[in-house]
């Protein structure tokens, strides 16, 4: 009977100690998993099929690169470079426990929030100025105004405060609001920049010790990396600006278009009757 | 004996046909001559065109005080775009229970009030409805509320005018 108890307690310690193992073996890839620029390197490497001649062309210039390239500003959005260098195991050894919020935050960092609100028509002047000051005062920018629409940009950071003040102008009939995470276009935009810069720049140096022919074809091929690479800056700038800013619409329309095809039908033709012009169109039969 | 008995029934409901309610026009208010081609048992207006009207939809005692004010919602909030302002629950004179909806609306770019009470009582549905340019509405409003508070349903039954009809529709 001793010796059972026994066994049992061994036992019990043995799968305690198991249990911690597979504990720590899970716990051990979430660490880096948690750094955003680390999630990004490991979508560059898929994305790279699309990039594999360019990328081998990155592969000769790095070579002949600095062996440590200045890293570039901290926090700065689309800066691939640091957050490589951010995933190193020193870098997540030395950080401290208590920091999971903070280093969950570059996770959100590529995401493009965008609510789209449909107000009914009811003093519409002064909610479109209300919905105006709310751009000012949260240090955004009037984006469009129409008569019975208006769009801010609002800093991504005041988005949440700006939604909920856009909320108590007026009776929303709809609000629809999204997050879209665009990681995986950042970072590939970035690899596909980084590899056109190292096309461009081997082409360069390739050109100082061509004949005229080579020259020729050089040239003609540092034009097309050159306009690509414009194209890609383009394209990043723009979705840097979209995840900067976030976009609120709010349109004072009655939702009636949709609704009508989409609810039941009810059977009181005199619903449809009730409204304003009705009422107010006086005449009287004698 | 039996003659006079009958003549007098037959008096009675006489007094009993016609409006199925009662509704007191405020001072400054006119009312508007057969508004039965309208759609209505009752319009009066101010200058302003500040208009109260009743509605009534005979033969309506399917759903509740909740459904129709639902329906009524979602038609004008929804479907229109009327802005729902406020919603509150209101008696008539005689204790019927209902509901107003307080919308806002903009006409060709101007603020407009509409407010919609409804009563459901004697299998009836009684619409009443007040509108008109917001701040001649706010002008008006004391007059309106006043007019709203005399509505009172009148009860179908022969012995109605006997009873002066003042607690049956709490049953």
């Amino acid at each position: 009977m001793r010796r059972a108890s026994t066994l049992a307690f061994a036992g019990i310690i043995v799968a305690h100690l198991a249990g911690c193992g597979a504990a720590a073996k899970e716990a051990a890839p979430e660490a880096p998993r948690s750094f955003g620029p680390n999630d990004a390197v490991t979508r560059t490497a898929n994305a790279a099929p699309r990039d594999r001649e360019v990328d081998a062309a990155e592969q000769a210039y790095a070579k002949s690169a600095p062996a440590s390239p200045a890293p570039p500003p901290a926090g700065q959005p689309g800066t691939t470079a640091g957050g490589m260098n951010a995933t190193t195991p020193a870098t997540t050894e030395n950080k401290p426990k208590a920091e999971p919020s903070k280093e969950a935050a570059p996770s959100r960092e590529f995401v493009i929030y965008t609510a789209r609100f449909v107000m009914a028509v009811y003093q519409v002047d002064q909610g479109i100025a209300a919905i105006e000051r709310i751009a000012r005062e949260n240090g955004g920018y009037l984006s469009i105004k129409k008569d019975r629409e208006i769009t801010i940009r609002i800093p991504r950071q005041r988005f949440d405060a700006a939604v909920g003040s856009v909320d108590k102008i007026g009776d929303v009939l709809h609000r629809d609001i999204s997050a879209e995470d665009v990681t995986d276009e950042h970072v590939d935009l970035e690899i596909r920049i980084k590899n056109s810069r190292a096309m461009q720049h081997q082409l360069t140096a390739l050109l100082t010790r061509a004949n005229v022919k080579e020259a020729l074809e050089i040239e003609k091929e540092l034009h097309r990396v050159t306009e690509e690479l414009e194209r890609l800056e383009g394209r990043m700038k723009l979705l840097n600006d979209k995840i900067a800013f976030s976009t609120i619409t709010v349109t004072f329309e009655p939702r009636g278009t949709t609704l009508t095809t989409q609810r039941p039908r009810l059977p009181f033709p005199w619903l449809s009757g009730l409204n304003l012009p009705t009422l107010l169109q006086l005449n009287e039969d004698k | 004996m039996k003659r006079l008995i009958f003549s007098a029934l037959l008096g009675l409901s006489l007094l009993a046909c016609g409006r199925p309610f009662k509704v007191s026009t405020a001072p400054g208010f006119v009312p508007l001559d057969d508004q039965h081609p309208y759609g209505y048992e009752y319009r009066s207006t101010t200058p302003e065109g500040v208009v109260v009207a009743i509605r009534v939809i005979e033969e309506e005692s399917r759903g509740d005080l909740d459904f129709w004010s639902q329906a009524l919602t979602l038609q004008l909030r929804d479907v229109s775009g009327y802005a729902l302002l406020s919603t509150k629950n209101v008696s008539s004179r005689d204790g019927t229970h209902g509901k107003r909806l307080e919308f806002g609306h903009d006409e060709d770019g101007k603020p407009y009030t509409y407010w919609v009470s409804v009563f459901s009582a004697q299998g009836r549905l009684f619409i009443v409805e007040a509108g008109g340019a917001t701040e001649a509405f706010d002008r008006s409003r004391p007059s309106v509320e006043w007019m709203l508070a005399t509505v009172k349903v009148k009860c179908d039954t022969i012995v109605s005018p006997v009873l002066a009809s003042r607690t049956c529709n709490r049953w």
